[in-house]
C-alpha cells in the first residue's frame, strides 16, 4: 500500500509544482502572455493606438477552446455513426471494415499533418490568390485563418476518432439484443431505436472516448506547429525554449490544468452518473440487422471514404516521399533512432507493466476505499498534458540541481540514464497500462485466490501461479499498447530532449523540412503501429475466448 | 538511456579505431551529403577518421552536459552562431587556435576566444517575385514596413532562430525601439498569419499570395536544384534582393565549428577546421549546399546569378546575446 501511495505521489507532483508557481513573483515572459502592451513598450514608443484589444493569452486561449470544440464535436459525430454502422447492421465486408477503421490510430498525428499540408498546399495558395485578387485582402486573410483551423480540425478529427468508434463499437455490441429487439416489437424504426436505447445506453463508453480525444487534443503539440496553430501548448514550448522562460511556462501549464479539470468534471456530468447495465447473461452474438443493397453500398461507401482520408491518402503521400528519399538516405541512417527508440519503448512499457500489476494486485489484496481513490488519482497522470509532465520535470531536476550531490544525480537521472524519461512516460501512460490488468484480474474469480489460500499457498505464490498465467493476455496487449504509445509520443519525449524516431521525425518535417528524408522513419513509426494493432486485435479475440 | 548505449557504442568504436589510427569525433546538427564527401577527403588527406554524431544542436549540447569529461567530442558543428554563443556560456568549449585559421575565418565570423569559427556563410535576404517588383524597388530591411507593402509581405513565424537572429542584429545595430517598430511594422504588412517554413514562403510569393518573402538564401537554391520540376518552378519566379547595401549590410549568420572542452583530440579538431575553412573546401559549399564560404566570393552560377553583396560585420557574439532580448520584440510586436 506503501509503494501505491509513492506511485500516487509521483503523479501528484508535477500538480503540486504548478501551484507552487502561482505564488511566485512574476516574470516577464509571464507578463507578454497577460499585459495587451508587455513592459508598456508600445505606449513608450509613442504608439498607444497599436495596443491590441486582447492579451495573447486570451488568443491562445481562444484557439485552444475552437480546437477542442471542433474537434470533439466531429469526432464524436465520425466515431459514433461509424460505430453505428458497423455494429447495428449487416453488409458485406462488415468485419474488414470495422478493423480498418481502427487503423488510423497507428498515424501519429504529426505525421499526418505533414502529409495533409503537403496534400493541400497548393490548393491553398490558389485559393488564397483567387479570393486577393477577385475580393479583398481581409477575405483572403480570413480565408487563410479559417483553412489552417479547418485543416487542423480535420487532421485530429481524422487521427483521433478511433478512441470514441472504439469505445461506442464496443458499447453498442455488447448491448442485450434484446433491447433493441423489443424497442422494434413495440413498433420504433431502427433509427428512433438507436436514437432512444442504444445511443443513450452506450453514452458513459461514448463520453469516455470522447474525454480521451479532449485530452489528446490538448496535448497535441507537433501536428499545430506544422498547420501553423497557436494553442496554449505551443505556447509552453515557445516559453521555455524561445524565452528560457520555465516560470511562465509553468503558469500557462496551471491555465491548461484547469482546462483539464474542467474536461474531466464534464465527462462526469455528461456521463450523468449512470451506468446501465448491459446485461451480461444476454448473448453477445452479432445482433446487426442486414441492410439492403442500396444500404450496403452506402455504408461500404461511408467506410471506404473515411479509412481512405485517415488512412490511404497520408500513408500514401508518406510512402512515395519515403520511396523519393531512398534514393540517396538509407535506412540504416537511421539505425541509432530505432534502437534507441525501440530500446527505449520496450524498457518503459515493462517497467509501466510492473508497476500496473503492482498497482492493481494491491487493489485486489485491500480493496479499501483509499485504495480506489489512490487508483482513481493514478488514472489522472494520462489528464496532464506531455509538455506540461516534462517541464515540470526539468523544474524538479532544478531545485535538486543547487546541491553538489544532488546535481550529481540528477545529471545521471535525467541525462547519463534514461531512467528520468520512463519516469515520466510512467506518469503519463500508467492508466494505458493499468486498465487492461485491472480488468484482467476481475474477470478472475475471488474463489480462485481463497482455494489457492486454502492449498497453503500464500497470496505472492498465488500470484505468480495463478494470476499471471491467467493475465497472460491482458498482460500482452497491456505491455502493446504502452509501447506504440511510447514509440510515437512526441511532446513530453522532445521537450525532455531525447532522441527517438518520433523526435526526429519531427525535426525533419517541421524544423529541417526534410519532407522525403523525414518520411523514412515516419513510415517505420506508421508500420510498426499497424503491426502492433494488428497483434491487439489477434489478442482481444483471445481474450473473447 | 538516451545516452549511455550510444556513447558506449560510439566511445568503443572510437577507442578501437584510435588504436588504428588518429580520429576526430564530431557531434553535428549539420545534414548534408557533402559534409560527408568532405570528411572522406579530408580522411585521405590527414590519415585522420572522421567519427560523426548527427543529432538536434540542443541535444548535442545535453549530451556534450551530460558526458562531462567523459566526452569522446572533439567538435560541436551547429548551423548558428547563436547555438554556439550559448555552448560558450555552458562552458563546453575551450580556444584553439592557429595561425591558420586565423587567416581563414575572417574576425566578426568567430569567437574572440577562439572557442569556436564559422565555416559556412547564410544570408537572410529579401526574395521577390520577378512579376511583381522591379528590381531596386526593394532596398533595404526596413522598407518592407512602408505603407505601399501592405498584405504584399510574407515571413515565417518568430520561434524561428533565423528571424531571432536577423532581428537581434537590428536591435545591436539600431536599438531596441527601432527593432521594436520594425518588427510591429512589418507584422502589419504580413499577407497572412507567419507560419510554414522558408520553403513555404518562397512558394506562397511563386503563387502570388504574396510579393516578398523574408529567407535564407540557401532555400532558394535548394529549390533551384531540387529534383521536383515544381520546386524548380517556384525558383524561377523569385529574384533575390540583399538588403541595407547602404547601409550596415545584409544581415548574415554562419553554421560554425566549437572546440570541445574535454576535445580528446583537441590537434586533429582544429586540422579538420582548417580543412573545412581552406579555400578549396569552401568553394564546394556554394555548389553542393547553396551556403556562401567565408569569404562570400564564389563561382558558382546560381551565387554568382545573385551578385556581389555588402555583408554585415556585426561581430556575431552580439547576435547570441541578443537572441532572447529579440524573442521579446516580436512577442511585443505580435509577430507570433
Amino acid at each position: 500500500m506503501l509503494g501505491v501511495l509513492l506511485i500516487c505521489a509521483l503523479v501528484c507532483f508535477p500538480l503540486f509544482l504548478i501551484l507552487i508557481e502561482f505564488f511566485q513573483p512574476v516574470t516577464e515572459g509571464w507578463q507578454q502572455l497577460t499585459q495587451k502592451d508587455p513592459g508598456g513598450l508600445l505606449a513608450e514608443l509613442g504608439l498607444p493606438e497599436e495596443i491590441p484589444e486582447v492579451t495573447k493569452l486570451y488568443e491562445r486561449g481562444q484557439s485552444t477552446f475552437i480546437m477542442l470544440l471542433g474537434v470533439g464535436t466531429c469526432s464524436t459525430v465520425l466515431g459514433v455513426s461509424l460505430a453505428w454502422i458497423v455494429s447495428m447492421w449487416d453488409f458485406p465486408m462488415r468485419k474488414l471494415l470495422s478493423f480498418l477503421l481502427v487503423l488510423p490510430l497507428a498515424i501519429p498525428s504529426y505525421i499526418l499533418a505533414t502529409a495533409y499540408k503537403l496534400i493541400t498546399i497548393d490548393t491553398k495558395n490558389e485559393v488564397a490568390v483567387w479570393a486577393k485578387e477577385n475580393h479583398s485582402l481581409e477575405l483572403m486573410q480570413d480565408i487563410d485563418q479559417v483553412w489552417n483551423y479547418i485543416l487542423a480540425i480535420f487532421v485530429l478529427t481524422v487521427g483521433f476518432y478511433p478512441y470514441i468508434y472504439l469505445a461506442a463499437r464496443t458499447a453498442f455490441s455488447t448491448l442485450s439484443s434484446a433491447y433493441l429487439e423489443s424497442a422494434r416489437m413495440l413498433g420504433e424504426s431502427t433509427f428512433t431505436a438507436f436514437h432512444k436505447i442504444a445511443l443513450r445506453l452506450a453514452r458513459p463508453a461514448i463520453v469516455g472516448g470522447l474525454l480521451l480525444v479532449m485530452l489528446e487534443t490538448l496535448n497535441e503539440f507537433g501536428a499545430m506547429k506544422i498547420l501553423g496553430i497557436n494553442t496554449l501548448t505551443t505556447e509552453i514550448f515557445y516559453a521555455w525554449t524561445n524565452l528560457d522562460d520555465i516560470s511562465a511556462a509553468m503558469r500557462l501549464a496551471g491555465c491548461m490544468m484547469v482546462i483539464v479539470f474542467i474536461i474531466l468534471l464534464l465527462e462526469i456530468i455528461l456521463r450523468g452518473g449512470k451506468r446501465y447495465d448491459a446485461s451480461r447473461s444476454a448473448s453477445t452474438e452479432f445482433a446487426g440487422k442486414k441492410a439492403g443493397a442500396l444500404g450496403s453500398t452506402v455504408f461500404l461507401l461511408i467506410g471506404i471514404t473515411v479509412f481512405s482520408l485517415a488512412f490511404i491518402l497520408p500513408f500514401w503521400k508518406i510512402t512515395s516521399l519515403a520511396c523519393c528519399a531512398l534514393t540517396e538516405s538509407r535506412i540504416s541512417d537511421f539505425s541509432a533512432e530505432i534502437m534507441s527508440s525501440l530500446l527505449l519503448a520496450a524498457k518503459a512499457s515493462a517497467f509501466i507493466t510492473v508497476v500496473s500489476l503492482f498497482v492493481a494486485y494491491s487493489h485486489r489484496l485491500v480493496p479499501h476505499w483509499i485504495m480506489q481513490v489512490v487508483l482513481k488519482i493514478c488514472n489522472l497522470g494520462y489528464a496532464i498534458p506531455g509538455a506540461i509532465l516534462g517541464l515540470t520535470l526539468i523544474t524538479w531536476s532544478g531545485f535538486f540541481s543547487q546541491s553538489a550531490m544532488g546535481y550529481k544525480t540528477v545529471e545521471f537521472i535525467f541525462y547519463g540514464s534514461s531512467i528520468g524519461i520512463v519516469l515520466a512516460y510512467m506518469i503519463r501512460f500508467l492508466v494505458a497500462g493499468l486498465n487492461p490488468i485491472e480488468s484482467g484480474l476481475k474477470n478472475i474469480r475471488n474463489s480462485l485466490d481463497e482455494a489457492s489460500r486454502i492449498m497453503g499457498s500464500n497470496s505472492f505464490v498465488t500470484f505468480f501461479k495463478v494470476h499471471l498465467p491467467m493475465l497472460k493476455y491482458s498482460i500482452s496487449a497491456g505491455v502493446l499498447i504502452l509501447f506504440i504509445d511510447i514509440l510515437k509520443e512526441l511532446p513530453l519525449t522532445l521537450i525532455m530532449n531525447h532522441e527517438t524516431l518520433a523526435t526526429r521525425t519531427y525535426s525533419l518535417f517541421a524544423m529541417e523540412e526534410r519532407y522525403a528524408t523525414g518520411s523514412i522513419p515516419a513510415l517505420i513509426l506508421i508500420l510498426t503501429g499497424v503491426s502492433g494493432i494488428a497483434i491487439l486485435q489477434f489478442f482481444f479475440r483471445n481474450l473473447k475466448h | 538511456m538516451k545516452f549511455i548505449l550510444p556513447t558506449i557504442f560510439v566511445s568503443s568504436l572510437m577507442t578501437i579505431s584510435s588504436f588504428a589510427e588518429e580520429v576526430v569525433n564530431v557531434y553535428s546538427y549539420r545534414h548534408y551529403e557533402a559534409d560527408k564527401v568532405l570528411y572522406s577527403k579530408f580522411t585521405e588527406e590527414t590519415g585522420i577518421k572522421v567519427n560523426v554524431v548527427k543529432s538536434k544542436a540542443d541535444a548535442l549540447m545535453d549530451r556534450l552536459k551530460a558526458e562531462g569529461d567523459r566526452s569522446p567530442a572533439d567538435l560541436l558543428i551547429t548551423s548558428d552562431a547563436a547555438r554556439l554563443v550559448k555552448a560558450k556560456d555552458l562552458d563546453l568549449l575551450q580556444s584553439g587556435s592557429s595561425e591558420l585559421l586565423n587567416a581563414q575565418v575572417p574576425a566578426n565570423l568567430r569567437d574572440t576566444d577562439g572557442q569556436w569559427y564559422g565555416i559556412t556563410v547564410r544570408a537572410r535576404v529579401l526574395a521577390y517575385a520577378k512579376d511583381k517588383v522591379k528590381a531596386g524597388e526593394l532596398k533595404n530591411y526596413s522598407d518592407l514596413t512602408k505603407p505601399e507593402w501592405k498584405g504584399r509581405v510574407i515571413a515565417r513565424s518568430s520561434s524561428n532562430i533565423y528571424n531571432q537572429s536577423l532581428l537581434a542584429s537590428m536591435i545591436a545595430n539600431n536599438g531596441k525601439k527601432e527593432a521594436t517598430l520594425w518588427a510591429l511594422k512589418v507584422r502589419q504588412n504580413m499577407a497572412r498569419d507567419p507560419q510554414g517554413s522558408d520553403r513555404d514562403q518562397l512558394r506562397a510569393v511563386a503563387a502570388g499570395v504574396a510579393d516578398v518573402a523574408i529567407v535564407n538564401t540557401y532555400y532558394i537554391g535548394l529549390l533551384a536544384n531540387s529534383e521536383d520540376a515544381k520546386d524548380n518552378e517556384v525558383a524561377a519566379k523569385i529574384a533575390v534582393c540583399f538588403p541595407d547595401q547602404e547601409g550596415n549590410g545584409t544581415h548574415i549568420n554562419i553554421s560554425g565549428a566549437g572546440i570541445c572542452k574535454n576535445a580528446p583530440n583537441k590537434a586533429n579538431a582544429i586540422k579538420l577546421i582548417e580543412f573545412l575553412t581552406s579555400p578549396t573546401s569552401q568553394q564546394t559549399f556554394p555548389l553542393a549546399t547553396s551556403e556562401f564560404p567565408l569569404s562570400l566570393k564564389s563561382s558558382a552560377p546560381l551565387l554568382k546569378s545573385w551578385g556581389a553583396f555588402k555583408a554585415d560585420d556585426l561581430s556575431l557574439e552580439e547576435l547570441g546575446k541578443n537572441n532572447t532580448e529579440a524573442a521579446k520584440v516580436f512577442a511585443a510586436a505580435k509577430w507570433e
